[in-house]
């Protein structure tokens, strides 16, 4: 029986080098994949990114065929795809499962999956247009497909990639203690020293979809523009949205790392400091629930908060596609998005209302800066300068 | 043996005197195979995270100049050198190692003095302080930060307005933000390590060789300094290891509390990087974080190099004696119990009234409700309209994560004591080295950073391993391979004090290597189990990001729930929901304790 002996400092060495060695041996051995797929495919095709129409649609054919197929899977960053889910069951009697999950799950799960040829995720709503158009449909792993016989009453702008949804996000006082209205007017207000530590927004490093807010201005930044010179009565020196985004984060701003926080701390009802927070229109349901004191921002320059789109794709090696494509098809009509709008919206059918309820926000389109698809590839390729401009600037 | 003189036959009789000793010492054996499985468990899914850091992700052709999956240096000048290196990684790499070893520090001291207290004195209350002084780890990090924020925020956060600053007290920033609460949640949050591991090594150090130092003439101080102190060496160092490994990977509480004065953490810089889909420098900042965790195993390693020192359950007799405290002996109970305030009482009574308010920090006679327990029907939560205990989800929940996360911790125990037997009887070999250190790899890497490579690795059949991804075994692999280090430590550590004679004395009755696992050891080593076990069950109930990845629809865990309740903007339900997760690991813990018929405070060990 050997005894123990003392571990000598060699036989560590050696212990560390075999497990380097080990390790170099699996990764040569090609048993270790890249955590992202390695597969470049192709680039910006436009084939690849038109939508898909079916020409002769009929949906009674579809619905048989969905029949068969038995079940459908659905990820969406809301909770309301649950209900989305229950109503489509209730409507069709195929069972449908909604799933909630951020965005950059949803996009890491279903890239792996279709990597493995192994797909559960049959259809996504996906709030993050940048990695939609930048990763999900070049790489294949979605396609996007509009229904025939709704295809018209969807604008065109809208159709390329798919839109399902506009939610918003708006600037947001508390009326309790500002009872003569919002306390500013012109957006450039807030990165003056008087409102110093007092505009509250989530987190962008931790928060995609305002860094997107940050992209989407810098390709559209005329109306910014023109709201500085009425401010300030000159130009501004360079792009306007890149100034007022790092006077923005030169201004102290309260960052948190959820909409609930920023409602809170404007308008939670023992709320007593004076602030503006830029939160989903979702948290305006405290108003009632809560006893929030919320109002969005009305007659802000040039706007007083912002429309975010939510696309729609079906994976392109799903196990029920025709079920999936019923799906899209009820989340165009009023059964299945009206479950999504309980806190407002724009669905991307035009024949159904817009649905409103905010106080202080009386026409959507008119007093929210909308995002346009075209500019998704840029805002892609810009979101980590745009993120680096966030960093440098923020104090 | 007269084979062995042919050299024909001697080949084939080496073997068989060779298999006949594995048949009865088969620890060699065991340690290769365990080697195996791991290297693919655990180095393969690192090597993929790892690997991005190298390549070009997609996306990034442009600002890195080559086309994706070309090797790049890319994402390291950007994290080490560009512009915003010092933002992305030089500031929060000192922060990081600052609160490091502030927690461990905060943990030791706590856990420690704790663990001395319940251990070695005659501390009143020494069965409810043992169960009650583990609670803090059951409870998932960030409600810490939680009821901290609730009491000292100020208005540089969000969120409602801190109890403090309600009654007219205005908190400075360094006390309400940044590096201090960050060390002290975190360190209330992690000194259960210390307790467990350390209160475990105390009870097992035989009074008599405290004794003789005495009768030689040595002082008390004397004493701990000489012989007690050294002889609780390997636990002490793998406690330290425990904490400070957690602390480097965590993102949750020092993300809440370092944001509003922009403290931010390697962690939490890995934490945007990985929102903001940058797997390159996810995968450098994952890097660094890993190898500053593998210098501290090092430092650890040459720490308890010498092991046969440790040994304190000899074949000799013991005997274990609490040392009376006198006149200090209430004022000690009251510090224990202090320290349960603070670390318990607080933050659970702040979390369960949140679940109680519909404004939380509102302590007004209308603003109480149960209905967010209890309700039949609520409006506004489409998903999940009714109180958490009506309806079947949270028992399904709860089912789930007992299933799932209770297997995987049973798994867990019993592997940690193995490879503790493994890597403490090959001692000074390659293989206890090798093992030693890749069961404790996967403790080094954040789950955040590990997630996205289990996928990659598990949704695809790769050789004899069917793709796993979707089904239940996958999610309890992966739960052991992560929390295989906890158990492994706990295991190490105690086999390191049991010495061969007990199980030598049995071998010279006969026994074989089965007989004497469970006859001998595992009797022996019954409360090291017990933690074992209990340490990856409480950890893994609280797990999440690994999970969400993971798991596909249809299976809802407590924590997957208690996530979607936040989206409903029920916070309330999902604090809840957390506490129905503490609830659990207690009762479960528990249980466990009064069923392997181990008095409370032997969960600690003997």
């Amino acid at each position: 029986m050997r005894s123990i002996r003392p571990r000598s400092r060699r036989s560590l060495l050696r212990g560390t080098a075999v497990l380097a060695l080990a390790g170099l041996t699996v990764a040569a051995a090609g048993c270790a994949p890249s955590s992202a797929p390695a597969d470049g495919t192709t680039k910006s095709d436009a084939a690849i990114t038109a939508t898909r129409v079916d020409k002769d649609f009929d949906l009674n054919k579809l619905v048989a065929a969905a029949k068969e197929e038995g079940s459908v899977t659905v990820y969406d960053s809301t909770g309301d795809v649950v209900e989305a889910a229950a109503a489509f069951t209730k409507k069709y009697g195929i069972k449908a499962v909604g799933v909630k999950s951020k965005v950059g799950d949803t996009l890491q799960k279903m890239t792996r999956e279709a990597a493995a040829d192994n797909v559960t995720i049959d259809a996504t709503l996906y709030e993050d247009g940048p990695t939609f158009v930048g990763e999900l449909l070049p790489q294949k792993v979605v396609y996007p497909w509009l229904p025939g016989d709704l295809v018209d009453d969807i604008a065109a702008k809208d159709r390329t990639p798919p839109q399902v949804l506009q939610k918003a996000n708006v600037f947001a006082y508390n009326p309790k203690l500002y009872p003569a209205g919002c306390p500013v007017h012109n957006v450039w207000e807030l990165t003056d020293p008087k409102w110093r530590g007092k505009v509250v927004l989530q987190d962008p490093l931790g928060k995609p979809n305002i860094i997107q807010l940050f992209t989407q201005l810098d390709s559209q930044g005329d109306a910014l523009g023109k709201a500085y010179r009425d401010e300030y009565g000159t130009k501004p020196s360079g792009s306007p949205a890149q100034e007022w985004i790092k006077k923005l984060a030169a201004n102290a701003p309260i960052l948190t790392s959820s909409d609930g926080d920023s409602s809170a701390a404007v308008g939670a009802p023992n709320q007593t400091k004076r602030r503006i927070g830029l939160f989903s229109t979702a948290k305006f349901r405290d108003v009632k629930d809560k006893g929030y004191h919320l109002r969005a921002c009305e007659g802000l320059q040039p706007w007083s908060g912002y429309l975010y789109p939510k696309y729609v794709g079906i994976a392109t090696h799903t196990r029920h596609p025709n079920a999936a494509k019923l799906f899209v098809h009820f989340m165009y009509t009023e059964a299945g998005i009206g479950t999504e709008m309980h806190n407002g919206g724009i669905s991307a059918n035009r024949t159904i209302p817009v649905a409103g309820g905010i106080p202080g926000l009386t026409d959507w389109h008119r007093d929210l800066f909308a995002f346009d698809s075209a500019h998704l590839r840029s805002d892609y390729r810009k979101s980590s300068d745009m993120q680096d401009l966030w960093r440098l600037n923020h104090h | 043996m007269t084979a062995v003189a042919q050299p024909r036959a001697s080949a084939w009789g080496r073997l068989r005197y060779r298999l006949s000793v594995w048949r009865r010492e088969p620890t060699v054996l065991l340690g290769a195979v365990l080697v195996l499985i791991l290297l693919y468990l655990v180095v393969a899914p690192l090597i993929a995270v790892l690997s991005d850091a190298g390549q070009v992700q997609y996306g990034d052709e442009e600002k890195a100049g080559a086309a994706a999956g070309s090797v790049t240096s890319f994402y390291l000048w950007r994290v080490f050198r560009s512009p915003v290196s010092q933002l992305l990684f030089w500031e929060p790499l000192v922060h990081t190692i600052t609160v490091a070893i502030g927690v461990t520090l905060v943990a030791f001291v706590v856990g420690g003095s704790m663990a001395w207290l319940v251990s070695r004195t005659n501390v009143a209350c020494r069965g409810f302080l043992s169960t009650a002084l583990v609670v803090p780890y059951m409870l998932p990090s960030w409600t810490f930060a939680l009821a901290w924020l609730s009491l000292f925020k100020n208005d540089r956060a969000g969120g409602q307005i801190g109890i403090l600053e309600a009654w007219g007290v205005h908190t400075p920033d360094w006390l309400a933000y940044g590096a201090v609460p960050i060390t002290i949640c975190l360190g209330l949050h992690y000194y259960p390590f210390v307790f467990l591991l350390f209160g475990n090594a105390l009870r097992r150090i035989d009074s008599q060789l405290e004794d003789s130092a005495r009768i030689l003439g040595a002082g008390r101080f004397t004493v701990l300094r000489r012989v007690t102190l050294p002889l609780m060496l390997p636990a002490l160092s793998s406690a330290i290891l425990l904490v400070f490994g957690r602390i480097l990977g965590t993102f949750g509480t020092p993300y809440v509390l370092g944001l509003p004065v922009n403290y931010t953490l390697l962690s939490t810089s890995l934490f945007s990087a990985v929102r903001n889909h940058q797997q390159g420098v996810a995968s450098v900042v994952t890097g660094v974080i890993v190898l500053i965790g593998v210098a501290v195993v090092l430092i650890d390693t040459r720490l308890v190099r010498e092991q046969t020192r440790f040994v304190t359950v000899g074949g000799k007799g013991a005997m274990d004696r609490r040392s009376p405290l006198g006149r200090m002996r209430w004022p000690a109970t009251g510090l224990g119990l202090g320290v349960f305030v603070v670390a318990v009482v607080v933050p659970v009574l702040v979390l369960a009234l949140t679940t109680v308010t519909r404004t939380p920090g509102v302590f007004r006679r209308g603003n109480f409700t149960l209905k967010y327990w209890i309700a039949e029907h609520l409006d506004g939560a489409p998903g999940f309209p009714h109180g958490v205990l009506r309806g079947g989800d949270l028992y399904t929940a709860a089912f789930n994560s007992l299933r799932i996360v209770g297997i995987a911790a049973l798994v867990c125990g019993v592997l940690g004591l193995l490879v503790g037997y493994v890597v403490v009887r090959t001692g000074g070999s390659r293989l206890s080295g090798v093992l030693r250190q890749v069961t404790f790899l996967p403790y080094l890497v954040p789950g955040i950073a590990f997630a996205a490579a289990f996928l990659s690795l598990f949704a695809v059949r790769r050789g004899p391993i069917p793709a796993l991804y979707g089904s239940l075994a996958l999610l309890v692999i992966v739960l052991i391979v992560t929390h295989l280090p906890y158990s492994s430590r706990s295991g190490i550590s105690a086999m390191m004090q049991l010495g061969r004679e007990p199980e030598e004395a049995a071998q010279v009755c006969g026994a074989g290597w089965l007989y004497r696992v469970r006859r001998v050891i595992l009797p022996i080593q019954k409360g090291p189990l017990v933690a074992g076990v209990l340490l990856p069950f409480v950890s893994g109930l609280k797990e999440l990001s690994i999970v969400i990845m993971l798991t596909t629809t249809g299976t809802q865990l407590l924590t997957t729930l208690s996530i979607n309740l936040v989206d409903f903007a029920y916070s309330q339900m999902a604090n809840a929901v957390v506490l129905v997760i503490a609830v659990v690991s207690f009762l479960a813990t528990y249980l466990t304790q009064r069923l392997s018929r181990t008095s409370l405070a032997s969960g600690l060990g003997g």
